[in-house]
C-alpha cells in the first residue's frame, strides 16, 4: 500500500504493507537505522520517535497509523531541547554501549519540549518506558535536569 | 628481528579457548614501512599504527566496543606513549588480518593487557619519530621532544607535527627497550575525556552489528525449535514465499531460514511456515530437573579446589547453603551477524567478542580455509558475554552461502533468549567452625560445567572445570582452616555460556553473604571481621599456568575507606541498615567493595543509597571506571532481584522483557562512586565491579529486618514472610 509519510522533515511516498510497523520501515525500508530494535513489543524503549511530537514505540505503531503524520527519527531531531541534550550527554559521558541512547534522547526531548523544567517524577514518568541494560539512569537523569536549566536561562 | 612478549595479557585468556598467537608477537622491523594505496609510504611500525602525511596518526584497535568504553582507554594509553594529539587520531576497528593476531574480547583484561603488551610498540615508534626529527634537523637526540603530536626542539625552535616525519621514521630498524613514559608525562591518562565515538551515538551514525547495511544486502530470520533440539518434522515454503517481500527458504540443520528484502518481512515468512519439530531429547528439562542435578552432584566426586589447615572435628558454628540462578544476559542489541559469499571468500561483520573464533568457525562450517574469511567487528550494542557465543554468525555465513549477495540474520529477541548459553545455577554449601585458634571456613559447591561443553579440553587442564572455581580458590580471608570443594556437573540438557563476571557472581554471592551471617552470629562488625582476616596476602593459581595475587593491604586499604564514606555520609539513618560485601578479580588486579543501605517495610525493600568503591590501580579513563562501577550497580541489583531464567519442557520460557525484568530509570537508587588513587598497574573494569553489589544488598535486607535471602532471585521472598 502507498503512505505518505514525512519523515525528517521529507516527505515520502512508500509502498509497504499497511501493518508493517514504522521501525523496519525505517531502519530497513529506508536505511534509517536511528531507531534500533530491542524487544519488538513496545516493552524496552531502544525504537522511540516522535509523531507529530510525541513520542512514540516505532516497533508497535503502523505504517497506517502515521499515514500523513510527521516522523522524526535520531537523525533528524532539532531544536534547542535537542541541542541541549547532545551537548550534555556528550560532556558528561552518560552513553555505555550506547545503543538504548537515542530512545534515551528522543523520549528525553520530548519531555523537555512539555515540560522545560521537570522534576523527578516527571523524569520517571516520562523515560519509565526506555530500557537501559548497561545501567546509565543515573546519569540520564542527571543530563536531563542539566540539559533543562540551559533551556530555562 | 623477532621479540617475544611475555603478554601476561593474551596466553591466560585460555578460558575462552584462545589460541597461542598473541598480537604483540611480531617480526616488529618488516612492519616499519608499507606502501599505501597511492604508493605514499606509511610509517608502520606495528600492526597498531600507521602515521601517514595523508592520513595522520591512524589507530588500529582490535578490543570490541561493547559500553565498557575500551577503545577509549586504548586511544589515551596509545597517544599519551607515542605523544600523539588524542584529538587529532583516527581509530579503525581490527579485522581478522593474521597481523593483528588472536582478535578477541572477554575476561575483563584488555586494560591490564594492553597496558603491558601494546606500550613497548608504541615506545618504540616514538623512540623512531624522534630520531626522524633528529636526523633531520641535525639536533642531538637527547634535546628532541615530543608532544600532542609534535615534534621540537627547544634551542633552535624547530617543530612540525610527527605525521612530517613518517616517512623519515619509516626508514629505521624498529628499536626494542625503549624506556616507557612515566606518569608525570601522561597528557591523558587519568583525565575526564569525552569518549571517541560519542559523536556517532548522538546522531544516529553509530553502526552496530544490526545497523550494517550492504548495498543488494537482504535480511533474513530462521525459524527454530525453540528448544536445545528437535529434529524439523515440516515447515510451508509455499506459505512462506506466498508473504510479500520474502525471496528465498533454506533448511540449514533442522532450522529453516526465511530470506526476504526486509526484516519483518522475513519474520511473517517464518510465521507463515508454520515449522515443526519433533520434542528432541531434553523435552524434560525444567528448573526443577536442573537443581536436582546439581543437589544429585554433592553425593559424587568432588575436587579439592583449596585446602589450608585443617578443619576442626567438632560441629559446625553455622551451616547455610546458598543458591544461584540461571541468568540470561539481555544485551539490548539482539545477537545478528551479516555475512557474504562470493568467490570462495565468506566476509562477516557483526557485534562479535570473539572475531578469530567466528574466523576459525565458519572456515570450519563452509568448508573453507580459514584465509578465505573475514571478520569484522562492528561496535556492540551491549554483550556481558551473549556475543562470546558464534552460532549467530555461523548461521548467518551458511545461509549466505546458500544464496547471492550480503545476507543479515537477525535473532529476534525471543530468538537470542532462547538459543544463548546462559549463566550456570550453583548451589553452596557452606559451614563455619569455630576452632581454638580461629574460625575456619568449608565451601562446597556444585555447578554446571560451562566448559564441559564450550572447551573440554580445558577440564584436563586442572583435572576440574577451573573456571568454576574463579572467585572461590583465592578467597583472601585466611581462616584457621580453610576447605574449598567443588562438585562438577557435566550437562547438556541447557546451553551454557559465560556471563559477565562468571563464577565470580555465585562465590562472592554465597561467600560474602556466609561471612556476614557469620559476623551477626558472633557479634562482630563486618568490615573488623573482614580486615581482622585479611593477614596475608593470598596467591593462587586461578588460571592455569598462572599465579595471580590478592594484596591484602590494598583489600583492608579499600575497606577502610569504604566503611569512612558510609559513615560520613551518616548511614545508616534510623530504620533502615547498611549491608557490605567486598570481592577481588586478582587475575586483572581490581578491588571492589560495596555498601548498600535498605530499608525494609510491608514486604518491599527500598534501596536508597549505594556506595562503589574500587581499587583499579591507577585509572587510565576514571570516568570510564566511575561509569562501569554505577552501570555494574544496576546490572547487579536487577539480578538479585529478578534474574532468573524459567524452562519448561526443555525450553527457555523468560523469552522477552515482559517476563524478563529489567531495572528501569525510577527503580535506580542513588550510588556514590570511590576510587581508589594509587599507582598500581592498571586494572580490568569490565566484570570486576558486579560480583559484591548483590551480597551487599542481601545483607542489607538481612540486617534491615527482612529474611536472609539465601536463594536469588529475591523475587517474592520478602512478601512470603
Amino acid at each position: 500500500m502507498a503512505f505518505t509519510i514525512t519523515i525528517n522533515g521529507k516527505a515520502m511516498s512508500l509502498d509497504v504493507p499497511e501493518d508493517m510497523p514504522l521501525l523496519w520501515v525505517l531502519r530497513d525500508e529506508l536505511g534509517i537505522t536511528g531507531p534500533k530494535y530491542g524487544c519488538g513489543q513496545g516493552l524496552c524503549g531502544a525504537c522511540t520517535v516522535h509523531v507529530d511530537g510525541l513520542a512514540v514505540r516505532s516497533c508497535i505503531t503502523t505504517a497506517a497509523e502515521v499515514e500523513g503524520a510527521e516522523v522524526t527519527t535520531l537523525e533528524g531531531l532539532s531544536g534547542p531541547a535537542a541541542d541541549a541534550l547532545r551537548t550534555v550527554w556528550a560532556a558528561d559521558n552518560v552513553a555505555q554501549c550506547g545503543y538504548c541512547q537515542g530512545g534515551q534522547i528522543m523520549s528525553a526531548a520530548a519531555l523537555l519540549e512539555d515540560n522545560a523544567s521537570p522534576e523527578d517524577d516527571d523524569i520517571d514518568a516520562a523515560m519509565s518506558g526506555n530500557i537501559c541494560r548497561c545501567g546509565t539512569y543515573g546519569r540520564i537523569r542527571c543530563a536531563i535536569k542539566k540539559a533543562a536549566k540551559t533551556l530555562i536561562v | 628481528m623477532h621479540r617475544k612478549h611475555n603478554t601476561a595479557g593474551v596466553n591466560r585468556r585460555s578460558m575462552i579457548k584462545l589460541m597461542a598467537a598473541t598480537g604483540a608477537t611480531l617480526s616488529l622491523a618488516s612492519f616499519a614501512r608499507t606502501r599505501g594505496e597511492d604508493g605514499q609510504v606509511v610509517f608502520n611500525p606495528s600492526a597498531y599504527l600507521e602515521i601517514s602525511e595523508k592520513d595522520g596518526v591512524v589507530l588500529w584497535l582490535k578490543k570490541a566496543e561493547m559500553g565498557q568504553q575500551i577503545q577509549t582507554a586504548t586511544a589515551m594509553m596509545m597517544a599519551d606513549e607515542l605523544g600523539a594529539d588524542l584529538d587529532c587520531l583516527t581509530i579503525r576497528q581490527a579485522d581478522t588480518h593474521p597481523k593483528f593476531g588472536f582478535v578477541g574480547t572477554g575476561g575483563s583484561f584488555a586494560i591490564p593487557g594492553r597496558w603491558t603488551a601494546m606500550r613497548p610498540l608504541f615506545a618504540s615508534a616514538r623512540a623512531m619519530l624522534m630520531r626522524a626529527a633528529a636526523d633531520t634537523w641535525q639536533v642531538p637526540l637527547s634535546e628532541v621532544k615530543v608532544d600532542r603530536g609534535i615534534l621540537s626542539h627547544e634551542r633552535s625552535g624547530k617543530a612540525g607535527k610527527i605525521e612530517t616525519f613518517a616517512a623519515k621514521a619509516a626508514t629505521y630498524d624498529v628499536p626494542a627497550d625503549i624506556p616507557l613514559r612515566e606518569k608525570k608525562d601522561f597528557r591523558y591518562i587519568g583525565t575526564k575525556r569525552a569518549r571517541l565515538d560519542v559523536a556517532d551515538i548522538l546522531d544516529g551514525t553509530a553502526t552496530y552489528g544490526i545497523d550494517v547495511r550492504l548495498p543488494g544486502m537482504r535480511f533474513a530470520v530462521m525459524a527454530r525449535s525453540g528448544g536445545r533440539d528437535g529434529r524439523l518434522q515440516r515447515y510451508d515454503a509455499q506459505a512462506a514465499l506466498a508473504v510479500p517481500g520474502v525471496q528465498e527458504i533454506h533448511v540449514i540443520d533442522e532450522k529453516v531460514a526465511v530470506i526476504a528484502t526486509n526484516s519483518w518481512a522475513a519474520m511473517r515468512g517464518r510465521d507463515a511456515l508454520q515449522a515443526e519439530w519433533d520434542a528432541g531429547q531434553y523435552a524434560g528439562v525444567s528448573n526443577e530437573t536442573i537443581r536436582a542435578r546439581l543437589l544429585d552432584a554433592f553425593y559424587g566426586k568432588a575436587i579439592d579446589v583449596r585446602t589450608e589447615g585443617k578443619l576442626p572435628e567438632s560441629a559446625p558454628l553455622l551451616e547455610m547453603e546458598y543458591e544461584m540462578p540461571m541468568a540470561l544476559h539481555a544485551a539490548l542489541e539482539p545477537v545478528n551477524s551479516t555475512a557474504l559469499v562470493e568467490n570462495g571468500q565468506c566476509t562477516v561483520w557483526g557485534p562479535i567478542q570473539m572475531a578469530t573464533l567466528v574466523k576459525q568457525e565458519v572456515a570450519t562450517a563452509l568448508q573453507m580455509p580459514e584465509e578465505n574469511v573475514t571478520v569484522h567487528t562492528t561496535l556492540l550494542g551491549g554483550a556481558f558475554g551473549r556475543k562470546l557465543e558464534r552460532h549467530f554468525s555461523i548461521e548467518a555465513a551458511q545461509i549466505a552461502a546458500k544464496t547471492k549477495g550480503p545476507v543479515q540474520l537477525l535473532l529476534t529477541r525471543e530468538d537470542d533468549m532462547a538459543e544463548g548459553g546462559v549463566r550456570p545455577p550453583s548451589v553452596h554449601r557452606i559451614k563455619f567452625f569455630q576452632g581454638g585458634s580461629g574460625v575456619a571456613m568449608a565451601h562446597e559447591y556444585a555447578t554446571l560445567s560451562v566448559n564441559a561443553q564450550q572447551d573440554p579440553s580445558q577440564i584436563e587442564r586442572k583435572g576440574y572445570d577451573w573456571t568454576s572455581a574463579l572467585g572461590a580458590i583465592d578467597i583472601p580471608y585466611r581462616f584457621s582452616g580453610l576447605a574449598v570443594r567443588q562438585h562438577d556437573v557435566v550437562d547438556h540438557s541447557i546451553r551454557l555460556n559465560w556471563w559477565r563476571g562468571t563464577h565470580h557472581n555465585h562465590h562472592a554471592f554465597a561467600t560474602e553473604c556466609a561471612l556476614d551471617e557469620y559476623a551477626l552470629a558472633a557479634g562482630a562488625d563486618p568490615i573488623d571481621l573482614r580486615i581482622a582476616l585479611l593477614t596475608e596476602d593470598t596467591a593462587q593459581e586461578s588460571y592455569p599456568g598462572e599465579i595471580s595475587t590478592v594484596y591484602a593491604d590494598r583489600l583492608k586499604a579499600l575497606l577502610k575507606r569504604l566503611k569512612e564514606e558510609v559513615s560520613r555520609a551518616g548511614a545508616p539513618t534510623k530504620g533502615r541498615a547498611v549491608g557490605y560485601a567486598c570481592h577481588v578479580y586478582s587475575d586483572v588486579y581490581t578491588y571492589v567493595a560495596h555498601a548498600v543501605e535498605v530499608s525494609v517495610q510491608d514486604g518491599e525493600v527500598n534501596i536508597h543509597r549505594v556506595w562503589a568503591a574500587v581499587d583499579c590501580g591507577l585509572a587510565i579513563s576514571p570516568d570510564s571506571v566511575r561509569a562501569q562501577m554505577e552501570g555494574s550497580v544496576a546490572f547487579g541489583l536487577t539480578s538479585a532481584l529478578w534474574g532468573d531464567v524459567r524452562v519448561d519442557g526443555g525450553k527457555i520460557t523468560d523469552l522477552n522483557f515482559d517476563t524478563c525484568r529489567l531495572m528501569r530509570m525510577e527503580e535506580m537508587p542513588e550510588i556514590r562512586v570511590i576510587i581508589m588513587d594509587n599507582d598500581e598497574a592498571p586494572g580490568g573494569m569490565g566484570e570486576p565491579p558486579l560480583p559484591s553489589i548483590t551480597p551487599a544488598f542481601l545483607n542489607a535486607i538481612a540486617r534491615a529486618g527482612g529474611p536472609r535471602i539465601r536463594r536469588l532471585p529475591i523475587g517474592n521472598q520478602l512478601q512470603e514472610i
